[in-house]
């Protein structure tokens, strides 16, 4: 087996490099888009980037998007993005692709070294782009970003964007407050301290307290307002959340202080309770953190292309967004696009991949009067179809509802220790209502102390902490490896999994034909010879299996007269003999998942070309190792049995189906459930989208429709499967991390729970305690963001 | 002790203006992106040595 390169630009592991030329001599990229984002990076000048950039991954180039490009130069979709001050013009764009600081280095230089920019600013937070100037195009910039290996988009999901921007800002100033409110609040509390020991007199007391209600006030109603507006909600939904014990706790303290002030009592607890709220607000902070980063990069997926179609319109063919067309209108797709929406072609024909909808690897011929539908991609041929609908009416969108409604409804689901946690919040609010009672015939400060403490020693922050902060630093564990989680439920159930389906097309194989295999059929024929011929047949074609015709002689340039494409393969006439490429004659092969191609010179079968659709590099080897878990594997396709069969065969899975449609796989699935299996599906397609709700668990391979991505709850990002067994070991780790912190909040509790309502524990050293109890569990939980296997 | 009765209320003050000043920059968005700005100040060195190797570069050329 040849020796992997690693992509000099994007990493991503590749047989055949491609050569990219810089000042430095040539380095291995893995594709030509990332060759030429080198190549353009270099030629500005900013290949500094390449010692910038950390680890993570650089942007892989798009393939040819001049369509969506061409957006771009349209001022009237444009100018809503566009604010305009005096002379100079701010243009905001949205960015796919961008990594680290580094990205934000080299896009600034290389925007503001263009003609009429002045100034440019990238968030990398938010992903928004500012482009300041006099004089630029917007199409100009998008092309130049789109050069660099990134994908400019016209900012959607703003007002979300916005809100989270707020919601940052909102939850960074009540920290701020709480922090500087509870050094205030311990000021004075050490000042009542030491006044204590040496009999202040009453005057300077109430002085100090006094300051200490001002300072805490706002602590409590301005900073802890999430967690009393959090419990207000969940009583009126009648619910007991962790933010009711924490909201009593808070509230009782404040009140039980104020009264004190003013009547003179033994104790107040402002710093406490400020302390306590500022412990809160940072642990919710580190969390917000961590979830941002995930979630940034689930909006930028589920954004998904902008797509843009050609409309004819004002006799022309102009560029418009898929969601602008509407029933009747006239539309143009060329090869290698999407197609849009639903409709009927009513000029040309083409070769349309059917994979997402139906799994069918080999694209299918469709012509005149037959119907197209939306998600499909055209191979070859151009076609004008008449749309039957808008692009929200088309089956794909339908679909799409549908998985909407079910990751909602999965969404919904309570995982365990979030039931554990709503327990553990009744029982405390029990012993609280049990030390007052208990406490009660010693009056009613004493009892209100001991009250204020049993609440603030069992914070369950420890709990409603260690859940979500484990999840979340396993979230961003899995990002660095190229993972998403999008749905962390999915990431605790994948360690039950017993049972794991593979779809074929696309997750096991690379969805890409090869020659697996050439036969002469006739004899004193030149091999050589007869393969240039097919090349030569096959050269311009982008159908994926003239793909793989092609690569039998690169070299090929024998000149063919005569060229016609025709719905039985590609003839054309080559030394007065009339060459045709097209299906095998029966009676060759037709087993073991091959397609089979023949050449034929005049009407006479001479060569016989086997292509296969090759499996992933890492496809067998991770097999063993699931199995080797003792994972029971099955392979669900919707394609042919012989194929299936084979495939199967390669990576002995015993277990195989062919010929499902997309409801099948899910009952298959269904099937196994009943038994008692838990089942991960792994695919790539909208037809498997349905199968993949049903699971378990859903992982999505990389580069699947945005409907199995969404359907999925987990995606891939980079073409390697291995991450598979890596994900389930992950799954087990945070289960067991997120078990340890269960289990130290509740045996923590157990042991101070009885000391507090004894009332041993004055409520200082509760806040000190529980602070001690949430760090451990948070650095517990943290350890999950930086392990590897 | 009576100075007390200055030194807290100057406290306070100092306290509300360190809470405008945090705020006031959080609403011009300067915590709105924590983590490029730590490596903005290293890509600008690395540019300024870029330059400086241009600068004697010239020199050189000239000094032929």
């Amino acid at each position: 087996m040849k020796q992997d390169v690693h992509c000099w630009h994007c990493g991503t592991p590749s047989a055949r490099p491609v050569l990219a030329r810089t000042p430095d001599g040539e380095v291995p990229t893995c594709c030509a888009g990332c060759a030429a984002a080198v190549e353009t990076i270099h030629s500005l000048g900013l290949g500094d980037y390449y010692c910038f950039r950390g680890e993570q991954l650089a942007s892989v180039p798009a393939a040819d998007e001049e369509l969506s490009l061409a957006l771009f130069d349209l001022p009237e979709l444009v100018a809503p993005f566009v604010e305009i001050s005096g002379a100079q013009r701010t243009l905001t764009l949205s960015l796919d692709g961008v990594h680290c600081a580094a990205c934000v280095w080299l896009i600034e230089r290389a925007l503001k070294e263009m003609p009429g920019v002045i100034s440019v600013s990238l968030n990398l937070t938010t992903l928004r782009l500012k482009v300041t100037g006099t004089e630029f195009r917007a199409g100009d910039i998008a092309r130049r970003l789109h050069d660099l290996g990134y994908r400019p988009r016209l900012p959607v999901r703003e007002t979300q964007l916005n809100d989270d921007r707020r919601a940052s800002r909102q939850l960074l100033a009540r920290l701020l407050v709480a922090g500087l409110g509870s050094m205030q609040a311990m000021m004075y509390a050490v000042a009542l301290y030491l006044g204590a020991f040496r009999e202040f007199e009453p005057l300077w007391r109430d002085f100090f307290r006094i300051a200490g209600v001002l300072v805490a006030t706002p602590v409590v109603f301005y900073s802890g307002w999430p967690f009393l507006s959090g419990a207000w909600k969940s009583l009126k939904a009648g619910m007991v959340s962790m933010d009711v014990p924490v909201s009593l706790a808070i509230l009782m303290g404040w009140a039980g202080s104020v009264v004190f002030t003013f009547s003179g009592g033994q104790h107040v607890y402002f710093e406490s309770i400020a302390m306590f709220v500022f412990f809160l607000l940072i642990s919710r902070w580190i969390e917000q953190r961590q979830r941002a980063g995930v979630g940034r990069q689930l909006v930028q997926l589920q954004q998904g292309l902008p797509l843009v179609v050609r409309r004819w319109q004002n006799d022309a063919w102009q560029p418009v967004p898929a969601v602008m067309v509407n029933s009747g209108d006239r539309l143009q797709i060329r090869s290698g696009e999407l197609v849009p929406v639903d409709g009927v072609i009513i000029d040309g024909n083409a070769s349309i991949e059917e994979a997402t909808l139906t799994g069918e690897s080999v694209p299918v011929s469709r012509c005149h009067g037959e119907a197209v539908h939306a998600g499909t991609k055209i191979c070859e041929g151009l076609i004008d179809i008449e749309a039957s609908g808008r692009a929200s009416d088309s089956l794909l969108a339908r679909i799409g509802r549908t998985v909407d409604q079910a990751v909602d409804r999965r969404q919904s689901e309570t995982l365990r220790f979030e039931w554990i946690a709503s327990r553990f919040v009744t029982v405390v609010l029990a012993l609280t209502v049990m030390t007052l009672w208990w406490h009660w015939s010693s009056g009613a400060t004493i009892a209100f102390e001991h009250a204020i403490a049993v609440l603030v020693v069992t914070c369950p922050c420890a709990l409603a902490l260690a859940g979500p902060l484990s999840i979340s630093a396993s979230v961003s564990a899995a990002l660095r490896h190229g993972m998403l989680i999008a749905d962390p439920r999915m990431l605790l159930k994948a360690q039950q999994v017993t049972d794991v389906m593979l779809d074929k097309t696309g997750t096991l194989t690379q969805a890409a034909f090869e020659v697996a295999e050439t036969r002469l059929l006739a004899a004193n024929r030149n091999e050589q010879m007869l393969r240039a011929i097919a090349a030569a047949l096959e050269a311009g074609s982008s159908h994926p299996l003239a793909k793989a015709v092609q690569q039998l002689d690169v070299n090929s340039d024998l000149i063919l007269t005569e060229l016609q494409h025709r719905r039985d393969g590609v003839s054309a006439m080559y030394q007065n003999h009339h060459w045709r490429i097209g299906q095998a004659p029966a009676g060759f092969g037709g087993d073991a998942g091959l397609t089979d191609l023949a050449l034929y010179c005049d009407g006479e079968p001479v060569y016989l070309i086997r292509l296969h659709d090759p499996l992933r590099e890492d496809a067998a080897e991770v097999c063993q190792q699931l199995s080797a878990a003792g994972l029971r594997l099955h392979l669900a396709s919707g394609d042919q049995s012989g194929a299936v069969s084979a495939v199967a065969a390669a990576l002995s899975i015993d277990s195989w189906q062919a010929g499902l449609q997309p409801t099948d796989k899910a009952q298959w699935i269904a099937d196994l459930q009943q038994q008692g299996h838990r089942v991960l599906m792994t695919g790539d397609g909208v037809n498997d989208a349905p199968a993949m709700l049903r699971a378990d668990v859903g992982v999505a391979v990389a580069d699947s429709s945005a409907l199995a991505r969404e359907a999925a709850g987990i995606y891939l990002l980079r073409p390697q499967l291995a991450a598979l067994p890596w994900l389930l070991a992950l799954s087990r780790r945070s289960h067991r991390t997120l078990q340890q912190n269960t289990a130290w909040a509740l045996g923590y509790n157990l042991i101070t729970v009885p000391f507090a309502m004894a009332g041993l524990i004055p409520p200082w050293l509760a806040a000190i305690g529980m602070s001690a109890s949430s760090l451990l569990v948070t650095w517990n939980a943290a350890r999950m963001a930086s392990w590897k296997s | 002790m009576e100075i007390l009765i200055f030194l807290v209320p100057l406290a306070s003050v100092v306290v509300a203006i360190a809470v405008w000043a945090f705020i006031w920059a959080l609403r011009r968005g300067q915590f709105d992106d924590l983590d490029s700005p730590a490596w903005r100040i290293v890509f600008d060195d690395q540019e300024r040595q870029h330059k400086t190797d241009v600068d004697t570069d010239i020199d050189e050329d000239n000094s032929k």
